[in-house]
């Protein structure tokens, strides 16, 4: 992956460079802090009964219904809250501006007028949003095996990996799509604003489906289900759901591709 | 590719959903030349011009560039091209060196060799980052990445907006060295003067059509020249309101001007009847010229 090679994908990261030390550091930082508390939180028996007094739907829906275990409480907290929200905002964000946002401030103007295709800019482009969430997961797991072997925390290092690639696979269905819309409408806003709303919906139809009467099925439709639902760190790969995540990716990618190579760019 | 133009438009229209912004566009600019399109802003040069780019894409009518449709010609179109954007943005993190050599980078590192020399000619610092830069230093970085490759064909968006005069004759210079070593320029601009003394022809755009395309000194001696006259005795102002070629014509007392447009024999054949003790004859100004192309047209579509 010489410069020469993918000049647009080298361009985008050497600008991004200082903004991914500090994303990558914050995750690493966050990640580690809330794993280091398990030994006095998640793992007293005040926990349980703080647990226990909940309703037991809203406690399922967050995720802590298993918390007292290591593997639980790596899986809700880290996994499970703080890790895909913040990719989530990466994701999105980065995602709507590598097209559209760039496009409608203007700087994607000369690069397009250079010797390099549109499918090909379009390609390089979301191959960095890929590569973006690669390096900010890699973070999140370097923490977490740290702390597990810092600790000796009970998670199974395969259940790790299948959590690891389920949060890659989350945040790039959703940086994906923010970048469709954009390279579609070339309008960053719109990719932004419909994307999470998506986002916003999904979390609803993972998190409050399943406690309305004969609203399981909204859960299935949730991409923070196929991601979250089977809890990954305890139970290891979710076949279903890795691969419904990976479709939404495979979907988007020529949506892109299609849509931005046959539209008039930045009117 | 002998005979060839350098560029062509046929019949040339865009619209943007239900507004019209170019309504027929037809032109043609030969290799070796320097083709300034002129118009007011929004009149469409912008457009037709991102046409040439393969930016934009026409709603009807034909466009080739270096004999080639720009779509069809895609990448290996436009790396014979160098293309100076009239609205330049550029990425503010990055340095302004590090941004010229990541596109030069874009053309398989044609073109990098010329960053320094040309930086240095425009006294621009490399190492700055581009946010940094005043709108003319930016301007400066647009214009080397234009010239940067020495392309065949350099399609040029008011290259000199915003620069002051001084760098405006460097950028002429480089058109001139540009043009010197085989080039076709087509360059846009809201004034005529900006182009007059480098452009063999220019094309005049108003509102999307293009009302007049013509040689700079087939506009000069259409523009003519404001002529004093100033007599011994009174004259009386029928005798020069009827000659050919000449209007605006004002007579006060010993004194005559006019505007003169074509041949000056019949004033001077008839001024010499009388006794001449004075005369004047100055070019005008193309720029009136141009403000005419506007009035004229307005009068048209009013009517």
């Amino acid at each position: 992956m010489s410069a020469d090679v993918m000049p647009v994908l080298t361009g985008v990261l050497k600008e991004q460079r200082r903004s991914l030390l500090v994303w990558g550091g914050a995750l690493f930082a966050v990640s580690a802090f809330y794993i280091s508390f398990y030994p006095s939180i998640g793992s007293s028996p005040a926990m349980q009964e703080v647990i226990d007094s909940m309703p037991a739907g809203v406690a399922e829906a967050l995720g802590y219904d298993q918390i007292t275990s290591a593997a639980g409480y790596v899986g809700a907290t880290v996994f499970g809250l703080l890790a895909p929200i913040l990719l989530l905002v990466f994701g999105i964000s980065t995602g709507a501006r590598l097209i559209a946002g760039e496009e409608e401030a203007g700087s994607l103007e000369l690069e397009l007028a250079h010797p390099i295709g549109r499918m090909r800019l379009v390609g390089e482009r979301w191959l960095a949003v890929a590569i973006d969430l690669v390096l900010l997961v890699i973070p999140v797991v370097a923490a977490s095996l740290l702390l597990i072997f810092a600790l000796d925390l009970d998670v199974e290092l395969g259940n790790l990996l299948a959590m690891s690639v389920g949060l890659l696979l989350f945040a790039m269905a959703f940086g994906s799509v923010a970048f469709a819309v954009g390279a579609a409408t070339g309008r960053r806003a719109v990719a932004l604003g419909s994307t999470a709303a998506l986002a916003v919906i999904a979390y609803m139809a993972h998190a409050i489906g399943p406690q309305i009467q004969g609203g399981e099925w909204m859960a299935d439709l949730s991409p923070f289900a196929w991601y979250l639902g089977n809890k990954p760190l305890m139970n290891g790969w979710d076949v279903g759901g890795v691969g419904l995540l990976a479709a939404v990716v495979v979907l988007a990618v020529p949506v892109a591709l299609a849509t931005f190579a046959n539209r008039d760019f930045g009117t | 590719m002998s005979g060839e133009p350098a560029l062509r438009a046929e019949e040339l229209v865009k619209d943007y959903g239900k507004t019209r912004a170019l309504s027929g566009v037809t032109l043609q600019v030969e290799p070796g030349e320097v083709f300034g399109f002129i118009g007011p802003n929004g009149a469409g040069k912008s457009t037709t011009i991102r046409i040439m780019l393969d930016l934009l894409r026409p709603t009807s009518g034909t466009v080739e560039v270096l004999g080639r449709r720009p779509r069809k010609g895609g990448p290996d179109l436009r790396r014979r091209i160098g293309y100076l954007p009239g609205e330049l943005v550029l990425p503010p993190k990055r340095k302004a060196g590090e941004y010229l050599a990541h596109l030069a980078k874009l053309r398989a590192g044609a073109g990098a060799d010329l960053i320094e020399p040309l930086a240095k000619r425009f006294g621009l610092d490399l190492d700055k980052p581009i946010k940094s830069l005043s709108k003319g230093n930016k301007q400066k970085v647009g214009v080397t990445q234009a010239f940067m490759h020495r392309p065949e064909l350099l399609i040029l968006d008011e290259p000199t907006s915003g620069l002051d005069p001084l760098l405006q004759q460097e950028v002429m210079a480089l058109v001139h060295e540009a043009v010197a070593g085989g080039s076709t320029v087509f360059m846009s601009s809201h004034v005529l003067s900006e182009v007059e003394e480098i452009a063999g022809r220019v094309g005049i755009l108003r509102a999307g059509k293009m009302v007049d395309i013509s040689s700079i000194d087939d506009l000069r001696s259409r523009a003519g020249q404001w002529v004093e006259l100033r007599f011994a005795s009174p004259v009386s102002a029928e005798e020069f309101t009827r000659l050919p070629g000449l209007s605006e014509v004002e007579v006060t007392d010993h004194r005559v001007t006019c505007l003169l447009q074509g041949e000056p024999n019949a004033l001077l054949k008839t001024a010499a009847r009388h006794h001449v003790v004075g005369w004047s004859a100055k070019d005008r100004d193309l720029e009136e010229l141009f403000l005419d192309f506007y009035r004229t047209e307005e009068a048209t579509d009013v009517r």
